[in-house]
């Protein structure tokens, strides 16, 4: 008996170790914004660092929550469809063009950022547009919302769809009556994958989106490496951390693990 | 019917395609003819093709930076390794209190390549939590930050999450009862662990850490800033620098495209390894 109580706390020594070893980097940052340290010591400054965030950022913040769910709404509306036929028929080289419509989620961000960049300045004429930003977050975040849809289409059953078609329900009745409702957590997981992201992506705005919009991310990215020492750094830093946190919070409370497609714990 | 059927799904998947052409593979496709051409020359006005000289600059003056592109993510990619395993096995055979936790805790590093990079350099600069280990040491801030080993930190707590996602996917598929078969013969726990789940979490464990291994490949900000001047040389960092500041677009490109080449091998080893895709 002994020796299972030691086993079970070594088993939380060592869950708490790598608990703190995963979220030191987020709660020092938490951390950060409160205090100011000095050569003597670290004093408490309570939310002096929040207040001296300019105004330009809490514009920024608002235009990244816009770029988020406009983005989440383009990768969805594209991605429905095509995950649809890939849950519900069987064709050749499904296989092959699934592996391809998954890779945009593994090219890093720097290799599509200077792709779509020289894309868009010889070809499209997109560069530094709010359209081109879109689009172009769009495509590489795709996959996020094409894996928890295929995953929830895959696991509902096709006898429902086949019931509201037999009473005689039209194709779109079928869509926007039986199957969205009912895969409504996958779409939830989708959209907060996405918008999460986007929120968070610095890289491909830096590369595509030049001057024309203000996002939080490529702002607090600029601050990091010019201004990173200064306290109201930390303060941004945390605006957006716990911006993502609530939404992560969110999405665990309301969708399921089961909808997570390729991050299925 | 049936071909009516077959071109009406045909139809659905057509905007998808067109659209991962059109702003996936075209601007693919548009560095691999960049990074034949010379500086700037593509981006402004005409093209000035030279060749395969971009390739042999990258290889002759960046073989280091290829080097540590490579060596660091592999050396977090073992890290994760030696935590995330056991991690997973509790996950997914013990029970937890705060699981939740525990699992908004894990989903959380994938967002927070900023925070990573950012809350690590904070801690480890002055004034930060690690201040009595340099006291005690007698080392310098500057022997454990702007060194490789900060770097392959950084990158270890970015990607733990994907270790112990594909190594419990793995782990939840054995069944307990296996296992409780080996101890019912006679098998005590380290040897039921050596010869039965291991090797039968094998695929899932070498598959996250391709998968890990792929992740850092792309990483940009833990780095440049955990790196400082002498370990950010890893291929991104360059990138960045040589697009952004020296406008040599052509050896950008060549860079991209060895980057590229490395993360498309090791998608498509996880990708068959683990075929998460179906």
């Amino acid at each position: 008996m002994k020796h299972k109580y030691s086993q079970v706390l070594l088993k939380y020594i060592y869950l708490a170790l790598v608990v703190f070893f995963i979220l030191s980097p987020f709660i020092f940052i938490l951390y950060r914004s409160f205090t100011y340290r000095t050569y003597w010591g670290v004093s408490f400054v309570g939310l002096k660092f929040y207040k001296e965030i300019p105004q330009t950022y809490w514009r920024a913040l608002v235009n990244s929550l816009i770029v988020g769910l406009l983005v989440s709404v383009i990768d969805f509306v594209i991605a429905f469809p095509a995950a649809f036929v890939l849950a519900r028929y069987e064709f050749k080289y499904k296989r092959i063009l699934t592996a391809l419509l998954v890779a945009p989620m593994f090219t890093p961000d720097i290799v599509a950022g200077v792709g779509l960049a020289s894309t868009y300045i010889r070809y499209y004429g997109l560069y530094a547009t709010f359209l081109g930003t879109l689009l172009g977050l769009a495509s590489t975040s795709y996959p996020m919302m094409l894996l928890p849809l295929f995953a929830s289409l895959r696991t509902l059953d096709p006898i429902y769809e086949d019931v509201a078609k037999t009473l005689g329900a039209r194709p779109h009745q079928v869509i926007i009556k039986v199957v969205l409702p009912l895969i409504g957590p996958g779409i939830f997981s989708g959209f907060v994958l996405t918008f999460v992201w986007c929120l968070n992506n610095y890289l491909l705005p830096l590369f595509i989106t030049g001057p024309a919009i203000d996002l939080l991310a490529v702002k607090l990215y600029s601050d990091i490496r010019w201004w990173g020492l200064l306290g109201r750094v930390a303060g941004e830093a945390s605006v957006l951390q716990i911006a993502t946190f609530i939404i992560v919070l969110l999405y665990l409370k309301f969708a399921g693990a089961k909808y997570q497609g390729g991050f299925a714990l | 019917m049936e071909r009516i059927l077959r071109a009406s799904y045909i139809l659905l998947i057509l905007p998808t395609i067109v659209y991962l052409v059109l702003f996936w593979l075209v601007p693919l496709i548009n560095i691999l003819i960049m990074s034949f051409t010379k500086g700037e020359s593509f981006i402004l006005g005409r093209p000035e093709y030279v060749g395969f000289q971009n390739y042999i600059i990258a290889i002759n003056d960046y073989n280091s930076t290829i080097m540590n592109t490579i060596l660091f993510p592999l050396s977090a990619a073992t890290i994760d390794f030696i935590l995330g395993y056991p991690l997973a096995y509790l996950l997914v055979r013990r029970k937890i209190l705060f699981r939740n936790v525990l699992r908004a805790s894990l989903i959380f590093p994938y967002f927070g390549d900023i925070y990573v990079s950012y809350g690590l350099w904070n801690m480890f600069l002055p004034g930060g939590p690690f201040d009595w280990f340099f006291n005690i040491t007698g080392l310098s801030y500057k022997q454990v930050l702007y060194t490789p080993y900060a770097v392959i930190l950084g990158f270890s707590i970015f990607t733990l999450p994907f270790m112990v996602l594909y190594t419990a996917s793995s782990l939840s598929e054995i069944d307990p009862a296996i296992e409780e078969a080996a101890y019912t013969l006679g098998a005590n726990p380290l040897k039921t662990f050596f010869k039965i789940i291991l090797p039968l979490s094998a695929p899932g464990a070498v598959a996250g850490f391709i998968a890990c291994f792929g992740w850092n490949l792309g990483g940009f900000l833990i780095p440049l800033l955990l790196g400082g001047v002498e370990a950010s040389n890893v291929i991104t960092v360059k990138i960045v620098y040589l697009t952004l500041q020296l406008h040599n677009y052509g050896l950008a490109g060549s860079l991209a495209i060895v980057l590229m080449t490395m993360t498309i091998i090791s998608t498509y080893l996880t990708l068959k390894i683990t075929r998460v895709t179906g």
